[in-house]
């Protein structure tokens, strides 16, 4: 089944074209890579699909729905969440309720009068997500004083805590060392066994490894598109990006 | 944990962790201890004031220079409609909280078009426009030289009961019972689901957007609260000075709101009532000598926030958090 689907989205910026006419299909519950040097419009394009940017022509269906031009707030709420390359969490609130925050999300904005504390439904949910990502020790550290390891898993927390369908994840794994590396790619994988991903990564192991499909963008185009094994024996990319390094 | 004896370690810990019968200790003393009555009354109404505030700015991260606003539009309110209408004492106060609150609805919307500095700077333009039109409207304001001769209703339900609460101790309890219920209601809603959000916006703004959250719509609530509150404290000011000045609508008496809001310290709950205390204790003692007191007071502003970021209250709050955390740690 088809989760994600663009025609045609551009978007300029003056005389630049950021993302030019980039068609791409995503299926239900998979991992799909986008690659390309730096500037290729990757960033670009996740704004245009979590709503923080219109896109200045072209289409996105997202779960059958139409859902060009929608705001940030319609389209998280459809069940896009997106992960950031720079960490973007709640410094001064504990870790517990920075997840906590995002499965409130889902339920209620506007309760003057109900006490936080005692929606049993919304606190398990926080702590199962903190146990997934292996965070649920640290739930009553301020967010701000986590590792930058740590920080990394808990953008990730938050972005499940609203229960995406869709989870655009910007390069997850940036700033990490080897081994945290690894843990991060085992964790991307875990997660995304119940939902689909489309993935912004630079380190290639962790592309070919978690990919189901990656798409190679050009200064802004779509220039190869196919499975990891055709991606890595593909002329034109390993001459714009991969430079000719073996992977 | 030993049951016997005199530990001063527990007892700090558990008001550590239940402050409120303290607090309301402290607040049925400050009467008689406040040098005059009057003062202790002020303190309150001005603590409600920067209660008000602080959902706005301590709890939501939005800084506004114009709360003057709306405690100046719930002083109006209620002075007028007590000057030409007949009206009950709880209904003058109501117009007050309502007049505020439609003032914030209005203004708020208009300012939270554009956010940071910008929306500081329309917050004051409005709030200045409102005192300028204040001045020029002297038929109904009474102009510079203020509303006058606002009768004293008493507090009454007819055919039920009938107080005058004007005597000056049983004015400050008045007072008081209405700064209880805002604290009440305060605290209901800064552990409300609603009260989270608030923070998180406070924190980041567009992660919160990302999750979902309506942000424009949940600050504008937030600046509307503010404002109902910041109204009440305007309409008991006028019940307590029996008049009303141009000076409650200046951007000095918004200035003097975050002053005090950063000497208690900004997101903490008690934090603007400590401010409040604090700021006019010291400006009743100093004016006694000179009628610089700004001069005076100026530089314990800055010592206070250079050295105590968190504020008076918010350093406590931190000091008995670690006395608590120690022992039970241990345990």
């Amino acid at each position: 089944m088809e989760i994600l689907r663009t025609e045609k989205v551009t978007k300029r910026f003056g005389g630049l074209s950021a993302v030019l006419d980039v068609d791409m299909t995503l299926e239900k519950n998979e991992i799909q890579s986008i690659i390309g040097p730096n500037g290729a419009g990757k960033s670009t394009l996740f704004r245009l699909i979590n709503g923080e940017m219109r896109p200045s022509s072209g289409r996105i269906w997202f779960n059958g729905e139409y859902i060009t031009g929608m705001d940030q707030t319609a389209v998280s709420l459809r069940g896009i969440a997106t992960t950031y390359q720079i960490t973007n969490i709640f410094p001064r609130l504990s870790t517990f309720e920075n997840v906590r925050l995002a499965v409130q999300s889902r339920k209620t904005a506007y309760n003057l009068w109900s006490k936080c504390g005692s929606d049993t439904k919304v606190n398990g949910k926080a702590g199962d997500i903190l146990r997934t990502t292996g965070l649920h020790r640290k739930k009553d550290v301020l967010a701000g004083n986590l590792s930058y390891g740590d920080k990394r898993r808990l953008e990730i927390a938050i972005a499940l805590g609203t229960e995406p369908i869709l989870l655009l994840m910007d390069e997850p794994t940036s700033g990490l060392s080897p081994v945290e590396t690894n843990e991060m790619a085992g964790l991307v994988r875990q997660i995304a066994r119940g939902l689909s991903v489309i993935l912004v990564e630079h380190k290639m192991k962790v592309v070919m490894d978690l990919s189901d499909k990656i798409t190679v963008l050009h200064e802004g185009q779509v220039i190869a598109r196919g499975d990891p094994g055709s991606i890595r024996e593909d002329a034109t990319v390993r001459r714009v990006y991969l430079g000719g390094v073996k992977v | 944990m030993k049951k016997n004896g005199f530990d001063f370690g527990k007892i700090m810990s558990w008001l550590a962790a239940n402050p409120i019968p303290l607090i309301v200790v402290v607040l049925v003393i400050v009467p008689f201890i406040s040098p005059y009555k009057a003062l202790a009354t002020q303190m309150v109404i001005l603590g409600l004031l920067a209660l008000g505030y602080n959902i706005l700015y301590g709890y939501t991260g939005l800084l506004s220079f114009g709360h003057a606003a709306y405690f100046g539009l719930g002083a109006y309110a209620t002075g007028i409609i007590l000057i030409r209408t007949n009206c009950s004492l709880l209904t003058a106060i109501g117009a007050g909280v309502f007049v505020a609150f439609v003032g914030a609805c209005l203004i708020g919307f208009l300012c939270l078009r554009r956010r940071g500095i910008y929306f500081a700077l329309l917050t004051l333009a409005f709030a200045q426009m409102l005192y300028f039109t204040a001045n020029m409207w002297e038929s109904l304001t009474g102009g510079e030289a203020g509303l006058r001769n606002i009768p004293h209703p008493p507090l009454a339900i007819p055919g039920l009961f009938s107080v005058d609460v004007y005597a000056p101790t049983r004015f400050y309890f008045f007072v008081l019972a209405f700064a209880v219920i805002a604290l009440i209601l305060l605290n209901r809603i800064l552990e409300s689901p609603f009260g989270r959000v608030l923070q998180g916006i406070r924190e980041n703004e567009n992660r919160a957007k990302a999750l979902g959250y309506n942000t424009n719509r949940i600050k504008w609530l937030s600046f509307v609260l503010s404002g109902i509150f910041s109204g009440l404290a305007g309409s008991l000011y006028t019940l307590h000075i029996g008049f009303v000045g141009i000076d409650e609508l200046y951007w000095e008496m918004s200035g003097k709101i975050l002053m005090m809001i950063l000497l208690g310290g900004p997101g903490t709950f008690f934090g603007p009532f400590v401010g409040a205390g604090i700021f006019l204790y010291l400006e009743d003692i100093i004016s006694g000598y000179t009628r610089y007191w700004m001069i005076v007071l100026g530089p314990i502003f800055v010592l206070s926030v250079l050295f105590f970021p968190q504020g008076v209250w918010g350093t406590v709050r931190l000091f008995l958090e670690r006395l608590r955390k120690t022992p039970l740690e241990e345990g």
